[in-house]
């Protein structure tokens, strides 16, 4: 047999049911390049619709890609595809980072499919080709860090574990399934718990092959190295520096003179890091005092992210203080791996400060987030803290909640900012203790078992923008107007997209950036300018469909999309252009096979064109449009006194929408007046018997 | 003999700059005549005259500022950085600060933070930046430059030469509440 290029070649499949492991080969599933791609073709396949999340029919596959283990910039994401309890049961996606995912491709493994469900609690160990399915009855129970402390304690200190905690154990429809301590993917934990699943524990020794020679690889990562810029692939330092013609103090290139790893020893300091200096690369970003302010900058040990992850996105921390309360004083973690453990603090900290910044404001962050991370809870983009908050500030809770239940939570603790409250939140809702750990059922559930009121539905403080599905904005019309909006429509769950927000957030001058637009999407016309939109143009169908298909095509691949695509570039000699065209290099170099830019990015376009198809048939309807593609109220009534268009405001107007949805459709060979897709748009991606089993079920538009 | 004295003054003078440049620093005509060097001052001008015509060293450019003129290479430090940077060398903090949020208002365009000119390079203590904005908000050249506070409670700054108030208040709104996470 010809040795795989990129891939590995095998596909594992777990049946818990018949406790059966089997190998399948991947070029069965390599049209659809890995990872997002592989686990839409598996659940397309075998789950039938109408199966809901927890039924042992439901699978959940866990995907890798051929850049996975290359050392490829960014390349350790795991994709992990099931139907999403929290959002009625359709397909949908959750991705952790850390170093499970090249470990799995190690052991030589392009996916696993775990199907079925285990008569009693088990874990899976897979080490090279030797795959078990071990009994977890002393594990189940456990919460996340020792659970995988006792896999590692039987597998050895090298193995990668993917583990649920007690939420997901317990089925909570908002639990995570993680990694490396804080490495999470949100929505698919209680899957892993309805099939008795506790952990994957995964080691491997063997290597990843490419089609390249190893100098091109490394010729072509200096490049990639030379474009790169810092989390978010924003490309500007936070404050003027001598190297730079522009800054922005939202970039996530942090460093400056005087700014440490500060409780480093010695400490370290971050420095100018130019963008020629490739030894400081992973000293750009300082995400502690990013996300907590500068209060963190003292507390920050080191930065820690992904396997073969240059840029190092999650701060480790150490706050002693975090030891009173129970938890360990060492947290890692970032962005709303830290926002929404800081939220569920209603009330504020001990020392009355609310939001981030103070020192009670960070222990209670750190308390939170170790507890969240060890319950194994999630968060639906912070969507639960909006939930908790909403039912306590209006009386709900008071309402819903049996008085015994109640009188037994220490309101007095959350009013007084005690970082104690918290135990109490996370075990209530992991547990699925009483009403109040209906929190976790999902914001759409909750919200209609407590009655909340219409303005939850309609007022952009609760930010829930799609409300039949239940989830939140993620990046939506406040980011490139109606790009963004189009962008939080197509997926079944917050979008998990940066495509977008990467490029805006960039920290370069409008102007540069709509020249870059100009380039990538047709007309600078892509771009508008923030609180400055104009109506709906097919340069801004370009730019949203450009941002989902090289979003899919990441988590396909894999490569991580906090970075990825490089559209922009530090460098002033090339016009802050990036390079469109590296994830297409890469993928002819690693497997061999030569593609272009446009030939990539087709392939992707075919897997997300079959979520689409997915969720066409989960549905039941081709009405994605009105069914589906639903915007709440206030995207289009905030400002009431302002039109929209007018500058000012990231107020959209309604009929435009509509516009930027067939012009979205169209881009996507997408049927214009339904949102579904058609026969001659399966057909050309090569997915005919798609189409054919639509239209056997009467689900093919006109 | 050491490898720098083996080249041209015009290149020992040259390397000086950019390598200054490189970490914010500007070099004087006076420190020409300081060691390592030993140039009279007719002599460092005469030279850095004789640069300016030599295609080696474009990139050695002159930026004056109230007290002084200064040297820097915009090949290690960029224009945008040299205007600031003369103010932060002069301690003009007032023409510093209106400056910056005129270039922020203009260019990006954006609000600038408050908080923004306690860090590098400005490093204002709280107490003389509060100071500064009252300097701006009592001159009558710097009418233009306006102070919003966000629902957050956090300062920023625009001109209004360049940002309409509502969009600027519009961008504060965007920045500390709706892009917070
Ligand atoms: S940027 Fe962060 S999430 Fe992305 S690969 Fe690096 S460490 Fe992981």
């Amino acid at each position: 047999m010809a040795t795989s290029k990129g891939w590995s070649g095998k596909i594992l499949r777990v049946n818990l049911t018949t406790e059966t492991i089997t190998t399948e080969d991947t070029a069965k599933y390599t049209d659809f390049i890995g990872g997002m791609g592989f686990g839409y073709k598996v659940m397309w396949d075998e789950v039938p619709e109408g199966t809901k999340s927890y039924d042992p029919e439901n699978k959940i596959i866990f995907g890798v890609g051929p850049f996975t283990g290359t050392g490829i910039p960014c390349s350790s994401r795991t994709n992990i595809t099931s139907l999403m309890p929290t959002h009625n049961h359709l397909i949908g996606d959750s991705h952790m980072g850390g170093h499970f995912a090249a470990e799995l491709k190690y052991a030589g493994w392009d996916s696993i499919i775990v199907e079925g469900k285990a008569s009693s609690p088990v874990w899976l160990r897979i080490e090279n080709d030797s795959v078990t399915i071990e009994d977890a009855s002393r594990i189940w129970g456990q919460g996340t860090v020792q659970s995988t402390a006792d896999v590692c304690s039987i597998m050895g200190a090298e193995a990668h574990v993917a583990a649920i905690g007690p939420a997901g154990e317990n089925m909570v429809n908002q639990a995570i399934i993680i990694t490396g301590g804080s490495h999470s993917a949100g929505g698919h934990g209680g899957v892993m718990g309805s099939k008795n699943l506790k952990a994957i524990g995964v080691k491997g020794t063997l290597p990843v092959y490419m089609g390249g020679t190893k100098e091109a690889l490394i010729d072509l990562d200096r490049h990639a190295m030379s474009i790169i810029g810092s989390n978010n692939q924003h490309v500007v330092p936070s404050t003027p520096m001598p190297w730079a013609e522009y800054h922005h103090n939202r970039s996530r290139w942090t460093a400056r003179p005087g700014l440490f790893w500060g409780n480093a020893n010695p400490p370290v300091e971050t420095g100018e890091c130019p963008p020629e200096d490739m030894n400081s690369v992973g000293l750009r970003c300082q995400k502690g005092v990013f996300d907590h302010g500068d209060i963190a900058e003292d507390y920050t040990t080191r930065m820690g992210g992904c396997q073969s992850c240059p840029i190092r996105c999650h701060s480790q921390l150490e706050v002693p203080e975090a030891e009173e309360y129970g938890v360990s004083r060492f947290a890692a973690n970032t962005c709303v791996g830290w926002s929404f453990p800081r939220s569920i603090m209603l009330k504020g900290y001990k020392d009355g400060s609310t939001g981030r910044g103070t020192k009670e404001a960070l222990i209670a962050t750190v308390v939170s987030s170790n507890l969240a991370d060890d319950w194994g809870l999630w968060c639906n983009y912070n969507q639960i803290s909006r939930d908790f908050r909403y039912a306590y500030d209006n009386g709900i809770l008071e309402k819903v909640l049996p008085a015994e239940e109640y009188n037994s939570i220490p309101w007095d603790l959350l009013e007084a900012g005690d970082p104690n409250f918290l135990h109490e939140f996370y075990r209530r809702v992991s547990t699925k203790e009483g009403e109040f750990s209906h929190l976790g059922d999902g914001s759409f559930s909750v919200s209609k078992r407590w009655n909340f009121g219409d303005d939850y539905y309609s007022a952009a403080t609760w930010r829930l923008f799609n409300p039949v599905l239940g989830f939140p904005q993620h990046h939506s019309s406040e980011t490139a107007g109606q790009v963004g909006a189009l962008i939080n429509l197509m997926f079944n769950r917050d979008a998990q997209c940066h495509s977008h927000v990467n490029f805006t957030g960039s920290g370069l001058p409008i102007e540069v950036q709509k020249e870059i637009a100009g380039e990538i999407w047709g007309s600078p016309d892509a771009l508008d300018a923030p609180a400055d939109y104009t109506r709906m143009n097919p340069y801004k169908a370009n730019f949203a469909k450009y941002s989902i298909v090289r979003n899919v095509l990441h988590d396909s691949l894999t490569l991580c999309n906090w970075m990825w695509p490089l559209q922009v570039s530090p460098h002033k000699e090339r016009n802050y252009l990036g390079d469109t065209a590296l994830e297409a290099k890469f993928f002819s170099l690693i497997t061999g096979i030569e593609k272009t830019e446009a030939e990539l990015d087709l392939d992707a376009e075919r897997i997300f064109t079959l979520h689409r198809a997915l969720t066409v048939k989960q549905m039941g309807t081709t009405d994605m449009r009105n069914k589906h593609d639903v915007i709440a109220d206030y995207v289009f009534d905030r400002d009431p006194d302002v039109e929209p268009f007018t500058s000012g405001t990231i107020k959209m107007e309604r009929e435009d929408m509509e516009v930027a949805k067939t012009m979205f459709y169209e881009a996507m060979g997408w049927d214009a007046d339904t949102g579904a897709p058609t026969r001659a748009c399966l057909e050309r991606l090569g997915m005919g018997y798609v189409a054919d089993e639509l239209e056997a079920k009467g689900l093919l538009p006109a | 003999m050491a490898k720098d004295q083996a080249l041209t003054p015009k290149a020992r003078i040259a390397q000086r700059i950019r390598s200054q440049s490189t970490h914010g620093q500007f070099v004087t005509v006076k420190e020409l005549t300081e060691a390592p060097f030993t140039f009279t001052e007719e002599a460092a001008l005469a030279n850095l005259e004789a640069m300016a015509a030599d295609e080696k060293y474009m990139d050695i450019q002159w930026i004056s500022g109230q007290k002084a003129k200064y040297l820097y290479s915009n090949q290690t430090m960029t224009d945008n950085y040299a205007r600031l940077h003369v103010h932060v060398k002069e301690q003009n903090l007032v023409a510093m600060v209106a400056e910056a949020v005129r270039h922020d208002s203009s260019v990006y365009p954006r609000v600038t933070s408050v908080k923004a000119f306690r860090y590098s390079p400005y490093n204002l203590e709280q107490e003389l930046l509060d100071d500064v904005l009252k300097k701006i908000q009592e001159s009558d050249e710097f009418q233009d430059i306006q102070v919003i506070t966000a629902s957050t409670g956090a300062k920023y700054l625009y001109s209004n030469q360049f940002l309409e108030p509502r969009r600027a208040n519009a961008l504060v709104e965007l920045r500390e509440v709706v892009d917070d996470e």
